[in-house]
């Protein structure tokens, strides 16, 4: 286990200005109310949220819209393929819940049989700096999701923000690389260890959750969805893209765009069939997706409890409580089952 | 409140209605959502606030389907929403009891909507049954909407432009709008593809351009669309210029009078070819 | 930001008088300017203002649409239907932004073949005293 080093709050700046000549710097952001990461550029002061980063961080590596290949007419309109970035970068600020999505997405785009090289790039050119939350935001509810806000998987570097003080510990080989700074100091103390409560959204197993695939209760769990994609578009580890040539003015781009599952669009076949016309059927896909399909074919429910489909729903739905639900519903139909052969027995 | 629940009661134990479409507490977030509640039902937990901003006409296509008469608790913005559906037949009036609700103005995160300080009608224009107050009718004022309209093109363009380049396109405004109910939306059609899938802004150029014409004329100005929209793009502010447009041009006001035609699915051998160029006079 | 000089102006005319127009002001020898590409549409009630929508975004500075006069529709009544929506396209391209110059909606007959060309040649000069920036929604800001 690496030392931990410490770092004086107000040389932090100092810090992250000296990475920046070297490196592409990407910190969080207030813009209009909401956290996101940008780019540092010194402009602001350094500050950096306690808990949940508003927008998540799968649009740097997995953007919104990204062109794969590109074409013209000098061309002959033949694909080219687009030159990756290869600027090294480091992401400073993420919580465990943005690098357990990041987790999610390497398993989709590179541990699986097709592996995605533009991913693949922006993956490797990346230095994951994640800071442990200080508390839990009001939709936070990772410790139910087999996280906690401390927890450290798939970051390079985790750092704990501590009274005065940050303390910073390098956990893999490229972490190392931005350690060596006269800012930071080796220390044998280390942050003290916090205890976290228990989320509100419990959710049954993933087989359970199978077992519910016919059941009527999605009509009741779809009633006043609107079925509109934010939730999917704000979830850190919805990686459904769709495929599109775009022409303008003599030339073009082949681009990956996000699609959404709870578009009507999603499911739709050629000839006009589709097999998830119903909201009922489409949330069914979401919820499945999150909490058994990922299980059955990348070992982990993909849910990491962050808690933003909460914070972005136009009704101010809760995506994790219908877990919960579901999972209530779940417990009910086995008490029905284990009930029956009870009373058959008396008859 | 009271009134209203009694009514309801009264209205199922004569079978007038198998459903009703309304507002209920909603413990978990403090707030209310829509609710059908049916006969022997509890109506305690029913209520009607400022809180209560959501339409609720949109869900009374799929309502209709499962029942044979709803009933349905209506602000006035909502009615002239039910009033858009019945002149396009989407849902027949021998289907609904209205019960319309004298509204004093509803809130997003507790302060007053903005479409409430332009509010002409606080009764909905078609009611069975009629609760509260009902406040006289006044004339919209179209501030914000003549705001830009004082605007050079360029600082137009630059204001919209700001806005449609954070649009995602999640399609939150399609879905809450009861207007918009096309089988196959213009913005999933594949042959011709009219608008790119992509969340750039020529494309959500397009979106929101589109949007807002197919709304023309027929946009009772509920102002869902601005509501749900995670981006907060002012998307009632089309929605209003054109409002606007059609009610100079051709006199409409869209969902106030019931039983009249939406402007753009009529003609009139009469209309002045200086609409054509943007002019009034 | 370079522009183009010579405006780039789509035509959408219908395809029994103003198509019949154009086409008498090319065989009259009548000059008016290349700026102008023409659509041929069956009717002006064909015409669904996503095509000027598009014709914008995708870049081109004026669009002009015609169709018989009021009355003379081939079809009875397409005109007045394209009237209708013509307007309320208008209303919204302008609130959006886009110059009011740049779109002209017109009627023009068979017969009038010396119409066409002026009308061409008018559209054009207006297009052409407007400013790079005047011409909003048409400019590579759109490209990505």
């Amino acid at each position: 286990m690496n030392k931990w080093h410490k770092i004086k709050k107000t040389d932090l700046q100092k810090y992250v200005s000296r990475l920046a000549e070297k490196w592409e710097v990407w910190i969080p952001r207030l813009v209009d109310g909401k956290w996101e990461f940008g780019i540092y550029d010194g402009a602001r002061d350094l500050d950096l949220p306690e808990s949940i980063i508003d927008v998540s961080l799968k649009n740097l590596f997995f953007p919104k819209r990204r062109a794969i290949a590109t074409f013209d007419e000098n061309s002959k309109w033949s694909l080219q393929p687009v030159s990756p970035e290869r600027r090294p970068r480091i992401i400073l600020g993420l919580h465990p819940c943005d690098a357990a999505g990041i987790e999610y997405m390497d398993k989709v785009f590179l541990q699986s049989e097709y592996k995605d090289v533009m991913y693949k790039n922006e993956r490797e050119r990346t230095i994951l700096v994640g800071m442990l939350c200080n508390k839990m935001g009001d939709d936070c509810h990772c410790t139910d999701r087999g996280l906690t806000p401390d927890s450290t998987s798939s970051m390079d570097v985790a750092f704990v923000n501590e009274g005065e003080w940050y303390f910073f510990r390098s956990l893999t080989d490229k972490g190392k690389r931005i350690m060596e700074s006269k800012y930071l100091k080796e220390t044998d103390e280390g942050p003290t260890k916090n205890e976290w409560p228990a989320g509100k959204y419990s959710i049954a197993s993933p087989e359970e959750f199978m077992e519910m695939y016919d059941d009527s209760i999605w009509h009741e769990l779809s009633d006043i969805c609107l079925t509109c994609g934010i939730c999917t578009y704000a979830c850190p580890t919805c990686v459904c893209f769709l495929v599109a040539d775009e022409k303008f003015k003599g030339k073009g781009e082949r681009v990956t765009v996000w699609d959404s599952c709870q578009l009507q669009s999603y499911s739709r076949m050629a000839g006009g069939q589709n097999t998830r016309k119903t909201p009922a059927s489409r949330v069914r896909n979401r919820t499945l997706d999150k909490f058994a399909y990922s299980h059955l074919r990348y070992g982990r429910i993909s849910c990491t409890g962050c808690g933003r489909c909460i914070m972005v729903c136009p009704l101010k739905r809760s995506f994790p409580q219908l877990g919960a639900r579901l999972s209530e519903r779940i417990r009910e139909k086995e008490k029905e089952r284990t009930k029956v052969p009870a009373e058959s027995k008396e008859e | 409140m009271k009134e209203l629940r009694k009514k309801i009661k009264e209205l199922f134990e004569n079978g007038e209605v198998d459903a009703v479409l309304g507002y209920r507490e909603d413990p978990a977030t403090g707030g209310v959502k829509a609710a059908v509640f049916k006969k022997d039902e509890t109506l305690d937990d029913m209520v009607f606030d400022g809180r209560c901003i959501q339409n609720l006409v949109n869900y009374l296509p799929t309502l209709v389907a499962r029942y044979r008469k709803v009933g349905v608790v209506l602000k006035g913005c909502d009615g002239r929403s039910l009033v858009t559906q019945l002149v396009e037949h989407r849902i027949s009036k021998s289907q609904i009891i209205a019960l319309g609700i004298g509204c004093e103005g509803v809130e997003i995160d507790g302060r007053e909507a903005e479409k409430c300080g332009d509010c002409a009608t606080h009764m909905s224009p078609v009611a069975d049954y009629e609760f509260g107050e009902k406040e006289e009718k006044k004339e919209p004022t179209f501030a914000r909407v003549e705001e830009i309209e004082k605007m050079s093109p360029v600082e137009r363009w630059k204001f919209f432009a700001d806005y449609f380049a954070k649009c995602e396109r999640c399609y939150a405004c399609r879905q809450i709008c009861p207007s918009c109910y096309c089988e196959i939306c213009i913005a999933d059609q594949q042959e011709p593809k009219w608008i790119e899938p992509s969340a750039k802004l020529s494309a959500n150029t397009m979106w929101h351009l589109i949007r807002a014409y197919h709304l023309a004329g027929r946009c009772a100005d509920c102002g869902e669309c601005e509501r749900v929209c995670p981006q907060d793009i002012p998307l009632r502010l089309l929605n209003n210029a054109l409002e606007k447009a059609v009610h100079e041009m051709f006199g409409v006001r869209p969902g106030t009078v019931p039983e009249e035609v939406p402007p753009l699915v009529v003609l009139n051998k009469d209309d002045p070819d200086r609409i054509l160029e943007g002019k009034n006079e | 930001m370079q522009i183009d000089k010579e405006p780039k102006i789509l035509a959408i005319l219908c395809k029994w008088c103003s198509y019949a127009g154009a086409d008498l002001a090319g065989t009259s020898r009548f000059a008016y300017p290349a700026n102008v590409r023409i659509i041929q549409v069956p009717c002006s009630g064909r015409v669904d203002p996503v095509m000027i929508f598009k014709a914008f975004v995708e870049g081109y500075d004026g669009v002009m649409v015609s169709g018989c006069h009021p009355g003379d529709c081939h079809y009875g009544t397409g005109n007045y239907h394209a009237r209708r929506r013509m307007a309320v396209a208008r209303r919204l391209l302008q609130f959006v932004g886009v110059h009011p110059e740049r779109m002209h909606f017109t009627w023009i007959s068979a017969a009038e073949g010396k119409k066409f060309a002026e009308v061409c040649g008018q559209f054009t000069d207006r297009l052409k005293m407007l400013s790079g920036t005047e011409r909003t929604l048409a400019r590579k800001e759109l490209a990505t």
